[in-house]
């Protein structure tokens, strides 16, 4: 499939968006169990976004603990 | 079929790039490995390789193997219950499956949150891939319990927007009429209990299968419906198309069947690193049509990584790209065997695979059959049993002597036969252990 390189950077960049609110919504909410293990939950589905659209831009970021 | 992939980038990616996002991954996973996990980190500092040894794909087959039975020796210790390879906290572990247990003493698999999230990425590749859609209603007939399984399936149909419906503590013939009242589309099961399943609605039920709103099934845990009789005759019990799928709890769901079924699987080539090795000489095979054995590396694991790891499953690369347009290479026939399985028998390389090939491809013989592999002195014999059809009794020895040619024909080996009648043989649950070597087990006259 043909696709746009800048499309695929926008989405990229909207992920990674998307990666520091969590982590940052993780680290406030670290006092209400519901808040961090949820923000720990989308974090995950997060990482699959990574997987599925990041990984594509080389080189490869490390793994977010 | 509208949005054919699941993900048409990475599906269609071209190969140079591919292989190059193969590479960056396996250095990322390698260097989290090598960081991370003590059983590892002694296996490479034995073999003297480092993170920064790998610059290509050829530097790879440098990093030493892992095989199970290495996983075996390291485990039941601390981090208990899985040991050194553990390359998380164990407070970040929130799966425990285990392996089946048909090779030996089960291997304990940790997997953290995003492990989770990353099996049922793969498996949703692996239902997209075979038409799985939101209008799916998709029926699940297994235990749910410590074996990985179809619990992935389960929330991958969940993750595409299909209802899935958990048939967990019922009974076979209570499944069977769920599927009925519900009307289910799609379900997920090994071979064996599938046609097991069909077996029992016609002989128990009075139920014809055929007539049950399955369009479409997809089958693993074992080596089936990648073998073109038994997947036909899944198919005829059924009505409905019958896709395979390759996975392990130690690796992940690596390979899937997609819906142009092109005679083998897909590797997940974007998640998945696969490398075939010769089974004799241990040389790297990148041709296809020639078979050997999978070495594989789960690209994104992280708990418990799964890093060129010796599956002992023999496969080959397919001469031809799939139709369906994917760039993810074809295993040819899927797992055609196990190198533990495959053995010499009167001299003779042979695959079990190619027994059931026969017995399953043979009209007027029943589903199941067992093979005795024996030595009395130096003499090694090998027999076969199945069962005939009541309808084929009258033809009895036209069907051995037909069945006798076949084997000749695709074994190269001459059978004590053995014919039962439908029901005698042992008929199992889930997975089958259809081949007994008796010679490995000490067991000779």
């Amino acid at each position: 499939m043909d696709y746009d390189e800048t499309e695929l950077k926008d989405l990229h960049d909207r992920i990674r968006t998307l990666r520091r609110v969590a982590e940052e919504l993780r680290e406030a909410g670290e006092r209400i169990p519901a808040v961090e293990r949820n923000a720990q939950r989308i974090l995950g589905s997060i990482d699959m976004l990574e997987r599925n659209v990041c990984d594509l831009f080389d080189p490869v970021a490390p793994w977010n603990p | 079929m509208d949005r054919e992939y699941w993900n048409p980038i990475l599906e269609t990616l071209p190969r140079e790039r591919l292989e190059r996002l193969q590479l960056e991954k396996f250095k990322r996973v390698f260097r989290w490995t090598w960081e991370r996990s003590r059983f590892h980190r002694a296996l490479y500092d034995r073999a003297g390789i480092t993170p920064d040894d790998i610059r290509s794909l050829a530097d790879i087959r440098r990093v030493p193997k892992v095989e199970k039975s290495m996983l075996r020796g390291i485990q039941r210790k601390d981090p208990f219950p899985y040991g050194d390879a553990l390359c998380l906290p164990l407070d970040e572990v929130t799966e425990y499956h285990q392996t089946s247990g048909t090779t030996g003493q089960p291997v304990y698999q940790a997997d953290s949150w995003t492990d989770w999230e990353w099996w049922n990425e793969c498996w949703a590749y692996v239902l997209w891939s075979q038409g799985y859609r939101p209008s799916d209603r998709v029926f699940l007939p297994f235990g749910y319990n410590v074996f990985v399984a179809f619990w992935a399936g389960h929330y991958a149909a969940e993750k595409i927007g299909c209802e899935v419906v958990p048939g967990g503590v019922l009974d076979t013939q209570a499944r069977i009429l769920k599927i009925q009242e519900i009307r289910a589309t799609a379900m997920m099961g090994t071979p064996t209990y599938l046609l097991g399943m069909a077996e029992t609605a016609r002989s128990r039920m009075g139920l014809d299968p055929r007539e049950l709103p399955i369009e479409k099934i997809t089958c693993a845990g074992e080596p089936g419906a990648g073998i073109p009789a038994t997947k036909k005759r899944l198919e005829s019990a059924w009505n409905a198309r019958v896709y395979d799928h390759a996975g392990a709890t130690e690796i992940g769901a690596w390979s899937f069947e997609c819906r142009h079924q092109p005679g083998g699987i897909h590797v997940n080539e974007a998640f998945f690193l696969v490398e075939i090795e010769d089974l004799d000489t241990g040389e790297i095979i990148e041709e296809p049509g020639r078979s050997g054995k999978m070495v594989i590396t789960a690209l994104d694991r992280r708990a418990q990584p799964c890093v060129r790891f010796d599956s002992k499953d023999v496969v080959a690369w397919a001469e031809e790209p799939c139709p369906c347009g994917r760039t993810f290479r074809v295993l040819s026939g899927g797992v055609i065997g196990r190198a533990d399985d495959i053995t010499k028998v009167k001299g003779v390389l042979l695959a079990p695979s190619a027994i059931e090939e026969v017995v399953r491809g043979m009209e007027g013989l029943g589903d199941e059959y067992e093979v005795v592999v024996e030595r009395t002195g130096d003499r090694e014999s090998i027999t076969l049993k199945v069962e005939i059809q009541p309808e084929a009794r009258e033809r009895r020895k036209e069907v051995e002597v037909r069945l006798r040619d076949q084997l000749r024909l695709k074994t190269n080996l001459g059978y004590i036969l053995e014919m039962h009648d439908v029901g005698t043989l042992p008929r199992y649950d889930v997975k089958a252990k259809r081949f007994k070597d008796l010679r490995k087990e000490g067991q000779s006259k």
